[in-house]
């Protein structure tokens, strides 16, 4: 039998849905007897529901045309000592990713 | 919302200016405050930010969609922020977590709980408690969060990115990225709930 301080410790992988079918289950059942626990899991979503919206909503200020002008040109002109730079930073194919 | 994406994406594989416009407003900010948590230099960190929508304007045409755009980018600036420090000698281990959460101190020596956690009611985005949204606090929280709590954060909430491509791309162990990111989250939790404690 789980004590609370297990579930709790248990919770971030429960929301991420990475616990294991059995531990899963063992969290799911203590979280139907315990207010406690169903308390604190029902904190920890709302904390992860509002990090990603918080995160989301943060846009940035209209950029200057300046700053958007000075990136279009370095991106058009693959001579320029800056652009070479961020060539030679990129390592790896960022798109070559195990996914899809 | 993945349509409206894929027609800006598309606009900007053509160099439509007012596209890159957008896409930029869209991610600027989150770019900064992940190049900020791990260069930790305001004036790197820009340049970073800078150089990524270079290579995401000259790079363009080999995105093909397997990740989400989000997560190419947040790739590309990782790349180009850890090729900056090593370069500079700075790479240091993305390891340090910030105190422990305080998680185990709220529990009886049977392992229950001490004090029972509040519910909370009304928890959502638009609330206002101290003059300000949730989400203004939340974002303020994230701000003083370590920086590498706050990096595994953001990656994960926004990135789209999986546990082992974000452990790869800031070398860290599984176990570790683990760690920070519960604590990242405990902070965020305790700080709310004592915001919304002392309103109720």
């Amino acid at each position: 039998m789980l004590s609370c301080r297990d579930v709790a410790r248990r919770a971030d992988a429960l929301l991420d849905a990475e616990l294991p079918m059995w531990e899963r289950i063992q969290v799911r059942l203590h979280l139907m007897m315990c207010r406690g626990c169903a308390a604190f899991v029902g904190q920890m979503r709302a904390t992860r529901r509002l990090t990603a919206q918080a995160l989301d909503a943060q846009s940035a200020p209209p950029a200057q045309p300046e700053t958007l002008g000075r990136i279009l040109e370095l991106a058009r002109h693959p001579d320029s000592e800056d652009a070479a730079g961020c060539d030679a930073s990129m390592g790896r194919d960022p798109d070559a990713k195990p996914k899809d | 919302v993945l349509e409206e994406q894929e027609a800006l994406i598309d606009r900007l594989r053509k160099q439509d200016e007012q596209a890159f416009a957008e896409v930029y407003k869209i991610y600027s900010s989150s770019l900064l405050r992940l190049s900020m948590s791990i260069v930790r230099n305001k004036s790197t960190a820009e340049d970073l930010v800078q150089e990524t929508w270079v290579s995401v304007l000259r790079s363009i045409d080999r995105f093909e969609g397997r990740s989400s755009f989000r997560a190419w980018i947040f790739t590309i600036l990782v790349n180009k922020a850890r090729t900056r420090l090593r370069r500079d000698n700075r790479l240091v281990a993305f390891d340090e977590g910030g105190p422990d959460s305080g998680l185990d101190a709220g529990f009886d020596g049977r392992g229950k709980w001490a004090q029972m956690p509040a519910l909370w009611d009304n928890v959502t985005a638009e609330r206002i408690v101290e003059g300000r949204s949730l989400l203004a606090h939340v974002n303020a929280i994230i701000d003083e969060l370590p920086p590498a709590q706050r990096a595994v954060l953001i990656m994960r909430s926004q990135g789209d990115l999986e546990p082992g491509e974000i452990c790869a791309l800031l070398d860290l162990s599984d176990g570790n990225m683990r760690v920070l990111l519960h604590r990242a989250r405990q902070s965020v939790r305790l700080a709310l709930d004592q915001l919304l404690a002392e309103k109720s």
